[in-house]
C-alpha cells in the first residue's frame, strides 16, 4: 500500500514540477486574436435543397444551338450536364425560362432547350424585337429563396440601363443580401460556336444594331448558392470539356469573403513558413501556444533573416476576387532575462512598425525587422514579437479574368465594324465589377494568421 | 274704202311678218352647232389683207369702235373660252369621281399610323420586292425613315422584311439589314379597356377573372399588370410593396407550387385601400 502511495506521490510531484515549468514566463500574457471567418464552403443542412434552373430564352441564344463549321459546339452537351448535375445536387429541380419575363417550364420543354425551336419567339414582332434578359429578376428570386441553388444559363449581354440607377439597385440589393447570408455566385464562361444573330447592339445614336457574322461567342452559367454546389458544377464542366485546354473556359467566384481559412485554426503554420536557415539557429524550437499560436523560438543575432511566407492558395478562395490589401498588427514584449526560467515578467515595448508585408502572384511575404533592423535593437535582451496578419480589402482578379471577353457599350460599335469572328459580351466587365463591388461592401477585415518569434538577441 | 282695205292689208302683212319672222330663218349645215348662224371666222392680224387692215384702222381711230373683223375675233375667243370651260368642267367632274373612288378604296385599306415603328433606316436606300437588290424596287427609303421590322428573310439572312412608313400608309418590302437600326424600346401604353379597372392583370390570362389563373407547370412566373395611377399610387403584393412604372405597369415574380399559390394584391391611394384582388394560381 505504501509503495502505491509513494508512486502516486512521485507522479503528483512530477506533475506539479511540470506545472511550475509551464508557469515559467517564457511568453508574455496577451489575449489571443481569433478569426471571424465564416466558412462559405459548407452546406448548412445535410439535406439537399431545391435547385432552380433558368434558361435564357431570348432569340439570340438560338445561335448556340446551330453548329458553325470549324467551331466546337459545347452548348448542347453543357446544358445536358447542367440538367444532370441539377438533378443530382437538388432534392427537387424546377425549370424556368426567362427573357423579358419568367415562365415555368413543363418537363417536355426542358428537353427542347438544346434545340433551335425553343428560342423561337412566338410573340408579336415588336415584342420579339424588344427582348432583354432580366437577370436582376433572378437575383431577386435568389434573395427570396437563399437556401436553394439557382443556375442561370445566359448570353449575359447587358445594356447600360441595366447596370445603372434603379435597375442596378435591383442587382446590388439582392446580391448584398445573398452574400451576407454566406452564399456565393459562381460565373462560368464558355466560349462556344455561334451561328445566329447578335441583337441589341447599342449605337451611339441611341439605336440598336444587329450582327450576323460571329462564329463564336461566350455563354455563361451563373450559379448562386453555396460554394460546394458551385464548385461541383464548375468542376464537372471543367473536367468534362476543358481538361486539356482551358482557353475557352473562364471562372470567377464572388463571395462575401475571398478568404479560404484562418491558418491558426487548422494549425497550418509550421517551420517551413520561415526560411530553413532559421531552423539552424541556436536553440531553435517551434511549438504552438494554446494549440493556436505558432512560436519560433531561437537565439539570434543581427544577421538573422526572418521572412515568413504564406502560399496564396492556402488563404484565398480559388477563382475568387482575391485580396488586394493585407496588413499586419505587431506587438513586442522584452525582458532582460534571456533564459525562460529566469523571467519574472515581460515589458511591452513600442518600437513602431518593425516589419513589412508584400504580396506576389504565389505568396504573401512578411519580411520581419525590415522597418527596424535587428542591429538597431538592444542586444542581450529577449524579445517576444507577435504578428497578426489581416486581409484588408478584396481584389478584382475576377474582373481581369473576364475582361478579355468583354466590350463596353462605348466601344461595341467600333468593335462590330471590325467584323469580328469571335464576338464579345456587352458590359461583362461592368457586371462583374458590380458583383465585386457588392462583395467588397460585405467584406470585413479578416484575421488570416498569427505567429510569434521569441528570440534572444545576442551580441 | 280703198284706203281702209289698204290699211288693213298693211296691218295684216305687218302682223304676218312679225309672227313669221322666226320661220323666216333657214337652217344650214354651215351653221355653228346649236345656232342659226355661220360660225364666226376670226382672221388673225397677220393674215389680213390691206383693205381689211384699213377698215380696222378706220373703225378704231375714226369711230373708236371695233371693226367687224375684230368683233368676229372677239366673239370667236369668247366661244373658244366657253368650249374650254365646258371641257375643264367635264375633266374636273371625272377627276372628282376618280378621287372619290380612290378615297373609298383608301378608307377600306388598313392604316399604318397607329403602329409603333420600332426601327429606322440608317442610310438612304431602296425597298425591294424580294430579298435581292436585283428585284423590283418598291420605294426609296430616306435616311431615318420609320420602319416596322416584321421578320428576317428565311432564305437570305442579310435581308429583313419591313413596312416602310409612307404617311398614313405603309409600303411592304425587303431591305438589307445593314441599313436598319432598332429604335429605343417602345413603351406600350395601357389599352383603354384595361385602364377602366383600378388594377388589371394583363399576363398571364385569367382562367376566371380576378379568381383563378392556371399555369402549365410549377415554378416562378412573372405576373404583369396595369394600375389606374389616378386612383392608385401604391401596389402591395403578398405584403410586399412593388414598383409602379412610369407607364402605369407593374410586375412581380411569384413561385407557383404544385399545390397552387394564393396572391393578394392591394392597391392604395394615399395610404387608403382602394382595391384588393385575391386570386389563386394553380398548376394545370
Amino acid at each position: 500500500m505504501k509503495k502505491v502511495l509513494t508512486q502516486i506521490s512521485i507522479i503528483l510531484l512530477v506533475l506539479s514540477i511540470s506545472g511550475v515549468q509551464s508557469a515559467e514566463k517564457c511568453s508574455p500574457d496577451f489575449e489571443m486574436s481569433k478569426s471571424s471567418i465564416v466558412n462559405n464552403n459548407q452546406n448548412d443542412s445535410s439535406e439537399k435543397g431545391e435547385v432552380f434552373v433558368f434558361f435564357d430564352q431570348s432569340t439570340t441564344m438560338q445561335g448556340f444551338t446551330i453548329d458553325q463549321p470549324g467551331q466546337e459546339n459545347l452548348y448542347v452537351n453543357i446544358v445536358d450536364d447542367i440538367q444532370q448535375i441539377a438533378e443530382n445536387i437538388g432534392s427537387d429541380t424546377i425549370y424556368q425560362n426567362f427573357g423579358t419575363e419568367i415562365n415555368p417550364m413543363q418537363d417536355r420543354d426542358v428537353a427542347k432547350v438544346k434545340t433551335k425551336k425553343f428560342y423561337e419567339c412566338s410573340g408579336s414582332s415588336v415584342a420579339c424585337n424588344n427582348q432583354s434578359s432580366t437577370i436582376q429578376e433572378i437575383f431577386k428570386i435568389a434573395e427570396e429563396i437563399p437556401e436553394a441553388t439557382h443556375i442561370v444559363i445566359t448570353h449575359l449581354s447587358l445594356q447600360d440601363r441595366q447596370l445603372v440607377g434603379n435597375e442596378s439597385k435591383q442587382i446590388r440589393g439582392p446580391l448584398t443580401s445573398i452574400l451576407k447570408q454566406g452564399k456565393s455566385i459562381g460565373i462560368i464562361g464558355v466560349m462556344n460556336s455561334f451561328n445566329g444573330k447578335i441583337d441589341n447592339i447599342p449605337l451611339r445614336s441611341g439605336e440598336y444594331n444587329e450582327y450576323l457574322d460571329a462564329e463564336s461567342r461566350p455563354f455563361y452559367i451563373l450559379v448562386i448558392g453555396n460554394q460546394d454546389n458551385i464548385n461541383r458544377i464548375k468542376d464537372n464542366i471543367e473536367e468534362n470539356h476543358f481538361s486539356s485546354n482551358k482557353e475557352n473556359f473562364k471562372y470567377a467566384l464572388i463571395t462575401s469573403s475571398p478568404i479560404l481559412q484562418n491558418l491558426n485554426e487548422n494549425k497550418l503554420i509550421d517551420e517551413n513558413n520561415m526560411p530553413t536557415k532559421l531552423a539552424r539557429e541556436e536553440n531553435f524550437n517551434f511549438s504552438y501556444i494554446e494549440d493556436y499560436l505558432p512560436v519560433y523560438k531561437f537565439t539570434g543575432n543581427k544577421q538573422t533573416k526572418m521572412k515568413f511566407k504564406i502560399k496564396n492558395n492556402q488563404i484565398v478562395v480559388p477563382g475568387s476576387t482575391g485580396v488586394s490589401k493585407f496588413s499586419i498588427s505587431e506587438k513586442v514584449w522584452t525582458t532582460n532575462k534571456t533564459k525562460c526560467k529566469d523571467i519574472k515578467g515581460w515589458n511591452e515595448a513600442n518600437f513602431g512598425p518593425l516589419s513589412e508585408i508584400t504580396q506576389n502572384n504565389d505568396e504573401l511575404v512578411i519580411d520581419l525587422f525590415t522597418e527596424k533592423p535587428l542591429k538597431k535593437l538592444f542586444r542581450g535582451v529577449r524579445y517576444f514579437y507577435k504578428i497578426d496578419v489581416f486581409a484588408d480589402k478584396p481584389g478584382n482578379s475576377s474582373e481581369k479574368e473576364f475582361s478579355e471577353w468583354s466590350v463596353n457599350s462605348s466601344d461595341i460599335d467600333k468593335f462590330t465594324q471590325s467584323n469580328p469572328v469571335s464576338f464579345k459580351t456587352l458590359n461583362l466587365e461592368k457586371f462583374v465589377s458590380i458583383l465585386n463591388a457588392v462583395s467588397g461592401d460585405t467584406f470585413k477585415k479578416t484575421l488570416i494568421a498569427s505567429f510569434a518569434v521569441n528570440f534572444n538577441l545576442t551580441k | 274704202m280703198k284706203n281702209k282695205i289698204l290699211s288693213n292689208l298693211i296691218k295684216f302683212l305687218l302682223i304676218f311678218i312679225l309672227c313669221s319672222s322666226t320661220a323666216m330663218a333657214h337652217k344650214s349645215k354651215k351653221h355653228a352647232p346649236g345656232s342659226n348662224f355661220d360660225p364666226v371666222v376670226c382672221i388673225p392680224d397677220e393674215e389680213k389683207n390691206g383693205g381689211q387692215k384699213q377698215k380696222d384702222w378706220i373703225a378704231n381711230n375714226v369711230f373708236h369702235t371695233l371693226s367687224k373683223l375684230q368683233e368676229a375675233c372677239a366673239i370667236f375667243k369668247i366661244q373658244q373660252l366657253e368650249t374650254g370651260l365646258d371641257e375643264a368642267t367635264t375633266t374636273i367632274d371625272a377627276i372628282t369621281k376618280e378621287n372619290d373612288k380612290l378615297t373609298q378604296s383608301l378608307e377600306n385599306a388598313a392604316l399604318c399610323s397607329d403602329i409603333s415603328f420600332n426601327h429606322k433606316s440608317k442610310k438612304g436606300t431602296k425597298l425591294f420586292a424580294k430579298p435581292s437588290s436585283k428585284s423590283n424596287k418598291v420605294a426609296n427609303v430616306k435616311s431615318g425613315a420609320d420602319l416596322l421590322y416584321v421578320s428576317d428573310s428565311s432564305s437570305q439572312k442579310k435581308w429583313s422584311f419591313v413596312l416602310l412608313k409612307n404617311g398614313k400608309k405603309c409600303n411592304p418590302g425587303y431591305i438589307q439589314k445593314e441599313f436598319i437600326s432598332k429604335k429605343n424600346e417602345v413603351i406600350k401604353k395601357a389599352p383603354k379597356e384595361v385602364k377602366a379597372d383600378l388594377i388589371s392583370i394583363t399576363k398571364p390570362n385569367w382562367t376566371k377573372k380576378e379568381k383563378l389563373i392556371t399555369v402549365p407547370a410549377s415554378g416562378f412566373i412573372t405576373i404583369k399588370g396595369f394600375v389606374d395611377t389616378n386612383k392608385i399610387d401604391q401596389i402591395i403584393v403578398n405584403e410586399k410593396e412593388r414598383q409602379i412604372n412610369n407607364d402605369d405597369t407593374f410586375s412581380f415574380n411569384i413561385r407557383v407550387k404544385d399545390a397552387g399559390t394564393e396572391v393578394r394584391i392591394v392597391g392604395n391611394k394615399k395610404g387608403q385601400t382602394k382595391k384588393t384582388i385575391t386570386f389563386l394560381i394553380k398548376v394545370q
